[in-house]
């Protein structure tokens, strides 16, 4: 999670506070640390893990972004990032020409959590990044006294209203959580082919979209992005799942198609 | 008109004026502190060990204060 964070409208303790909590999540959830959490939790060869109380509100959290998205947002994936060469730091992920390993469709129906303890078959390697951020933000939103914003690698959260700028430009007046999902920024070559972040996990391996990116805006950014994520993945469909949901969404196609749904007409000002 | 009389109106203008006065300077006070807020904004990254301040927009209206997008 090697994200820029900025908060508006925090003091100086409070800037620390945000910047301690964000430190601790990278401690605990990244994949490419040997000695954190997640990365202990996925070594595991026992069939049960005690796992620490921040690990289990927070795989409590990715299971129920699961139900509410019938599986589109997967903790379970980890093993299809790796697969598809998203084994290290984004940063030091380079072209390879060998081809991508086996696909790894999601399992995330056979992960039991009860309180701490953790169940899940031999091989399910769990990635909690779809939701930790999200989650992050919206906890150091509630440290602020007042108005104001936390932003973690573009995802939002809004105390009071604030303009948020949008991709490919526009701004918005915004009051709760906005995310944006795709796969402009997170791509790489493996075995000759484009690779990218945002796994279908029916298929295990990195989805086909009509869509680039997906923002979206709702209550809490744990909630937009979630949401962002699953719109994504269900090309088409996701505008109107959306709606469905009473969320607002906002997709582009390429660099220049800009569709929204009824929700963001209905519910998003523009900022004047 | 009395001097006193006179005195009396200058004085009730005065008030008027100050009352006036106070009630425009409310208002651009709280539009300062709702634009300005958010604009504090404090910058960091997760990997590095400092936080620094740093001036966002203030602007309330056009500018935005954030930006959200893919990362």
């Amino acid at each position: 999670m090697d994200v820029d964070v900025i908060a508006g409208g925090a003091g100086v303790a409070q800037a620390a506070a945000i910047e301690a909590l964000f430190a601790e999540r990278e401690r605990v959830f990244s994949r490419f640390r040997p000695h954190s959490e997640l990365a202990l939790v996925n070594a595991s060869r026992g069939p049960l893990v005690r796992v620490s109380a921040l690990f289990a509100r927070t795989l409590r959290a990715a299971l129920d972004a699961a139900a509410a998205t019938g599986g589109l947002v997967d903790p379970t994936l980890g093993a299809a990032l790796e697969a598809a060469g998203y084994d290290r730091d984004f940063a030091r992920v380079v072209p390879d020409a060998s081809p991508a390993g086996a696909a790894a469709p999601g399992r995330w129906r056979s992960v039991r959590l009860a309180g701490r303890v953790l169940a899940r078959p031999p091989g399910v390697r769990l990635d909690l990044n779809g939701v930790v951020k999200a989650l992050a933000v919206d906890e150091t939103l509630a440290l602020l006294d007042g108005p104001g914003f936390v932003s973690a690698g573009g995802d939002v959260a809004v105390r009071g209203g604030a303009v948020v700028g949008l991709p490919r430009g526009g701004s918005v007046r915004v009051e709760g959580g906005v995310a944006t999902s795709g796969i402009t920024h997170r791509r790489w070559l493996r075995g000759g082919a484009v690779q990218h972040h945002l796994i279908d996990a029916r298929t295990g391996r990195p989805a086909s979209s009509r869509w680039t990116e997906v923002t979206v805006a709702a209550p809490t950014c744990l909630d937009a992005d979630v949401a962002a994520k699953a719109a994504f993945l269900l090309s088409d469909d996701g505008p109107g799942w959306l709606d469905e949901r009473g969320l607002a969404g906002r997709f582009l196609a390429g660099d220049v198609v800009v569709v929204t749904n009824r929700a963001w007409r209905d519910s998003v000002p523009e900022a004047a | 008109m009395t001097r006193l009389e006179h005195a009396r109106r200058r004085a009730a203008g005065a008030k008027r004026a100050l009352t006036a006065a106070s009630a425009v300077g409310f208002v651009v006070a709280m539009l300062l502190v709702r634009s300005a807020h958010p604009g504090h904004a404090s910058h960091a990254r997760t990997s590095s060990a400092g936080i620094s301040s740093s001036s966002a927009s203030t602007s309330a209206t056009v500018v935005p204060e954030v930006t959200t997008h893919v990362s």
